[in-house]
């Protein structure tokens, strides 16, 4: 296991308070004043339910892998401002429906400074029922319904029955990625809309064959795992487009001998999904 | 009564001598399914039910060992209970229990009914059973594949509570069941104070949203996972309501001496495990409330308490001690408990997590993010020789979330099995007596029928 293992487990020792950053920069031998990627994590509280702190564990420990300069925020509260002039990525986890309109409620105040940042190229990262944020409406099963900031062009509908099992697509970009898929709203893509993978085996969307939504580097996806978890390559792949649009610049590759464990589980995942498929 | 609830009603009661030559200990889904096949209605129409001494016990986790508790007490103090003990606890498990109980006329004569009820039936439940008291352990997130989110769960309670208007005994610990407390005037809260295995864990974990505003709820210290000392910063929401103190509070636990006072009677502890003290809260709360029991009445009860598979539950296998704790798939609050208990022990030991395939519903899947929720950095200094994570489906991804979390990857050893033997065989290898095991049930008893056999 690469010594980078070690420096991720010293951040989160060293890390006490809710507004500090969690940052690797010295540890990987770094300036202090070098430009580092910056990942906001929204609302970590709020939104928890399906193990998003285990995307947020994974964009730090493979950006250590990878060799990136990273650093890491927490917006705790919605009273706080959003300092999306400070950060590279987005992270909004899945939540509890019910938090979805006060905190779109406060994004929307910001938005236009949203569809400024999206179109920069910097990246928001949206998953399960934190879709609501980035689509353009979503309707509650008890009628109402909350608008979102519209930067993915998509409907989402409160379903009246869970539906929770393993999931498997393959990304625009090629990229394979396993994970669990527990759906409480149905996704429609508008027109004009792309969806972010196709599905190999699960629900995505809407049972259509396609997952997730992506505009630029705004992404939206049902899968929970944690998916950066389960699928380190794909964490490596959003990192350096976010790094690119952020003008961090380097090589940062990821080394198969450090994701070992990632690998089989994978392998195991699909095995068992294989299984499935063919009974 | 109609000629069909009668028929219902010996139908049910046939199924449950049935169920009883077959296994007594059996949950009874079964007969009450029979019976309300025939008469859709039939709680509805079984008499002599006082529905101010109706008690249903619902909640994540630690309603069936509520349910068994609050009857135990009740019965040691010579009041006729109705219960569904054995933990059938849908629509159809509270039909077979009053089936049981019911005579011929669908009269029943008992002094009260106590029914553990699972979250989403309770509507359906009440809709047929009248009932005024109702007892909520905690909503912590479990079975995501039917549940969604807790508040999904919250909802379903929140529209009994609306619509019923009941009076509720409530876990003052427990931000989001505490919260049901605005919808009645009715409320009685039990918590938890601090105590030697209360814990904290640091600022990268997350905690959960304020049932009232949504703003983030922290917690000053857990007694068990999601249940503390909490509080929201932004709309000052605190434990038990806001109220200065719970009218039941579960003080001094003396985890060695095995004993614990609430509101000052000292309480034996039968299961020594730290979330048994919000079951034991909860049940002098509910028997005080509900029969006018002493705190001193139900602590001498729970002298000689009992509770099916509430023990950690041991193994011999050659020269190896192994301690069995169950934990519930996709509920973390059980995960952290377990480990909490190896945390705690100073001896050297061998863990052994056989987190597994989610078989409750169908479709069959395998889950390991809750896992994310725990703090494994408590077994950084445990005093692990090795971590062995074992189950054919989910071994590696696991161990994914201890690596992450914290533990030693040079400690952890992948059995990519199922195998009952192939587990004993590799616990045996290790060669540490001590032992600690979390795994699926009918695993643990093929590992046990597997070792006995072995002698």
């Amino acid at each position: 296991m690469s010594s980078n293992y070690k420096i991720f487990n010293e951040i989160r020792k060293n890390t006490s308070g809710h507004d500090a950053v969690l940052s690797n920069v010295s540890e990987l031998g770094f300036d202090k004043d070098t430009r580092a990627l910056h990942i906001l994590w929204m609302y970590p509280d709020a939104l928890n339910v399906f193990g998003g702190r285990g995307d947020l564990m994974a964009l730090m420990r493979i950006s250590c892998l990878m060799g990136l300069p990273t650093e890491m925020r927490r917006l705790d509260s919605l009273a706080d401002d959003i300092p999306l002039d400070w950060a590279d990525i987005i992270y909004f986890a899945s939540g509890d429906l019910t938090c979805m309109a006060d905190i779109l409620k406060v994004q929307k105040t910001r938005q236009e400074d949203y569809r400024r940042y999206a179109e920069s190229g910097r990246m928001i990262i949206a998953v399960s029922s934190s879709g609501a944020v980035l689509a353009d409406e979503t309707i509650m099963s008890d009628g109402t319904s909350v608008k979102g900031l519209g930067l993915l062009r998509m409907k989402m509908t409160e379903r009246e029955k869970i539906h929770g099992d393993d999931l498997w697509f393959t990304t625009r970009e090629g990229i394979e990625v396993t994970g669990n898929q527990i759906q409480l709203l149905d996704v429609e893509l508008e027109e004009g809309q792309e969806p972010w993978g196709t599905i190999v085996y699960g629900r995505g969307n809407n049972d259509n064959g396609s997952e997730g939504a992506e505009t630029g580097n705004v992404i939206y996806t049902a899968c929970v795992g944690p998916a950066l978890v389960r699928n380190p390559w794909l964490a490596a792949d959003l990192l350096r487009r976010a790094a690119k649009a952020a003008g961090v610049s380097g090589e940062f590759s990821l080394d198969d001998e450090d994701i070992r464990q990632e690998i089989l589980s994978a392998e195991e995942a699909r095995e068992f999904i294989r299984n499935k498929m063919q009974h | 009564m109609s000629s069909r609830t009668t028929r219902a009603l010996l139908t049910g009661k046939i199924g449950n001598r049935v169920i009883d030559i077959i296994d007594k200990k059996r949950g009874t889904n079964w007969a009450g399914r029979q019976a309300m096949k025939i008469d859709p209605e039939l709680i509805s129409h079984i008499t002599g039910i006082d529905p101010a001494k109706v008690l249903f016990i619902t909640g994540t986790n630690g309603k069936s060992s509520v349910t068994n508790m609050v009857t135990h007490i009740l019965r040691s103090r010579g009041f006729k209970v109705v219960s569904n003990v054995e933990g059938a606890n849908l629509i159809t498990g509270v039909a077979a229990a009053l089936v049981k109980e019911a005579s011929l006329d669908g009269r029943i004569n008992a002094d009260y009914c106590v029914f553990e009820t699972d979250e989403r039936y309770l509507y359906k439940i009440r809709e047929q059973l009248s009932c005024d008291n109702l007892l909520v352990t905690n909503l912590e997130k479990d079975q995501v594949q039917r549940n969604g989110d807790p508040d999904f769960v919250y909802r379903k309670i929140a529209r009994v509570v609306d619509r019923f208007g009941m009076k509720l005994f409530l876990n003052g610990d427990e931000p989001r069941s505490c919260s049901l407390a605005d919808r009645t005037d009715r409320a009685v809260f039990y918590s938890v104070d601090k105590h030697d295995a209360s814990f904290t864990k640091d600022d990268t974990f997350v905690t959960m949203p304020c049932p009232k505003c949504h703003r983030s709820i922290r917690f000053d210290y857990y007694n068990n996972d999601g249940m503390g000392s909490f509080r929201c910063e932004n709309c000052g929401y605190t434990n038990h309501n806001g109220a200065d103190s719970a009218d039941y509070t579960a003080t001094d636990a003396d985890f060695t001496a095995r004993k614990f006072c609430v509101n000052g009677t000292e309480f034996p502890m039968p299961y020594d495990q730290p979330y048994m003290l919000y079951n034991y809260a909860a049940a002098a709360c509910a028997c005080k409330e509900l029969a006018g029991v002493t705190e001193e009445e139900s602590a001498a009860a729970l002298a000689d308490f009992v509770l099916l598979e509430g023990r950690i539950e041991t193994l011999e296998y050659k020269g190896n001690h192994i301690k069995y704790i169950r934990f519930k798939q996709e509920n973390p609050e059980t995960l952290q408990n377990f480990i909490n208990v190896v945390a705690a022990d100073p001896e050297e030991k061998t863990v052994v997590i056989g987190i597994g395939t989610v078989e409750d519903y169908d479709p069959y899947y395998i889950n390991s993010f809750y896992t994310f929720d725990c703090d494994f950095s408590r077994l950084k200094d445990a005093n692990v020789r090795k971590f062995i994570f074992t189950t054919d489906t989910i071994a590696y991804d696991a161990a994914n979330s201890f690596i992450y979390g914290g533990a030693d990857p040079g400690k952890i050893e992948i059995l990519p099995v199922s195998d009952e033997e192939k587990i004993l065989e590799a616990i045996a290898a290790e060669g540490c007596s001590n032992v600690y095991l979390t795994i699926k049930l009918h695993t643990f008893e093929g590992m046990k029928e597997f070792a006995r056999k072995e002698k």
